[in-house]
């Protein structure tokens, strides 16, 4: 865990950067203006110069992952445009409104109003984040949310889901729920974490139907 | 090598590494020296000004493991704070894992 050596007192020599890694998803199109906006609301101290976005691994050049017959753009990053455009115009401007990211939604898939899909977008990309709050990943190949796998590549197995510490300290493992160590007051339970879950996805296929 | 990269590319603004993998064996102070006789000194004895981005370590012993020390911290902000570029420097940590922040608390 790092200390407050780099930043108490602030330097005039250097500003943080925070690395946003994704090893979790690059098939997935995710983007979650909500969750943009409390990380910034979060690490906008004055030592924070910003951040830096996406893979280490993956380079989104070539696109090997769409069939040609489906592709309709040049390169891999446009296959996760929105992923781009909500974390580029967030940090860019943090007060950028959701309808902004409607309205490009709405040009691109030619509609008359996005703001429904940007919802179920959203909601489906919370499960991403849910995963990885709730197994927590220790270095960048012990979690791999879309593939649902983990050290090794290794699909993640029901005990393995049990026992796992939990990333987000407001969540609970099974484990633990189990043998009742947890505050309900504070720590948001299995139960609630499985109805939230549900409740939106199922909310999701709603509003894409 | 680090010199000849920038006067051959002008388009290039900057470099950044990591003292992280691939040192093992080495203490922070040996990872912080080897990076100011070469990357740094090569990034200063370019033809134009560059700019640095410079990762925090990633292991504070002579491992490779995600480990930090507030000794460690203090040998990364010293040799910052003392390399002599102009421009400000950006250091760069890892959020992911190996040096945990505090995340966003969603539902």
């Amino acid at each position: 865990m790092l200390t407050d050596t780099y930043w108490e007192p602030e330097s005039d020599k250097y500003k943080g950067v925070w690395t946003m890694r994704n090893e979790d998803f690059f098939v997935m199109r995710w983007a979650q203006p909500d969750f943009i906006h409390q990380f910034i609301h979060y690490n906008c101290q004055k030592y924070v110069g910003g951040c830096i976005l996406g893979s280490e691994t993956y380079i989104p050049a070539c696109d090997y992952i769409t069939k040609e017959e489906h592709r309709t753009w040049d390169y891999a990053f446009q296959r996760q445009e929105l992923f781009y455009k909500v974390w580029g115009n967030l940090l860019y401007n943090s007060n950028t409104p959701d309808s902004y990211f409607a309205r490009a939604l709405a040009d691109k898939f030619n509609l008359t109003d996005g703001t429904q899909l940007l919802d179920a977008w959203k909601l489906a990309s919370m499960n991403a984040n849910r995963f990885a709050s709730f197994f927590r990943g220790t270095w960048d190949a012990t979690i791999y949310t879309e593939g649902f796998t983990t050290d090794g590549g290794k699909f993640i197995n029901l005990n393995n889901f049990m026992v796992q510490p939990v990333l987000d300290s407001s969540y609970i493992n099974v484990s633990d729920f189990v043998a009742g160590n947890y505050n309900a007051d504070t720590q948001t339970t299995l139960l609630q974490l499985a109805e939230i879950t549900e409740k939106e996805s199922r909310k999701t296929l709603g509003l894409i139907r | 090598m680090v010199t000849r990269t920038f006067n051959e590319y002008e388009n290039l603004t900057g470099i950044d590494f990591t003292l992280g993998e691939r040192m093992g064996g080495m203490t922070s102070e040996e990872r912080r020296d080897w990076a100011d006789r070469t990357l740094i000194a090569g990034l200063k004895a370019a033809n134009r000004k560059a700019r640095l981005l410079y990762r925090a370590p990633l292991s504070a012993d002579k491992t490779s493991h995600r480990t930090t020390s507030v000794s460690t911290e203090k040998i990364a902000r010293e040799a910052i704070e003392t390399m002599g570029l102009d421009d400000p420097v950006w250091i760069e940590f890892n959020s992911i894992g190996r040096m945990p922040i505090h995340r966003p608390n969603f539902p």
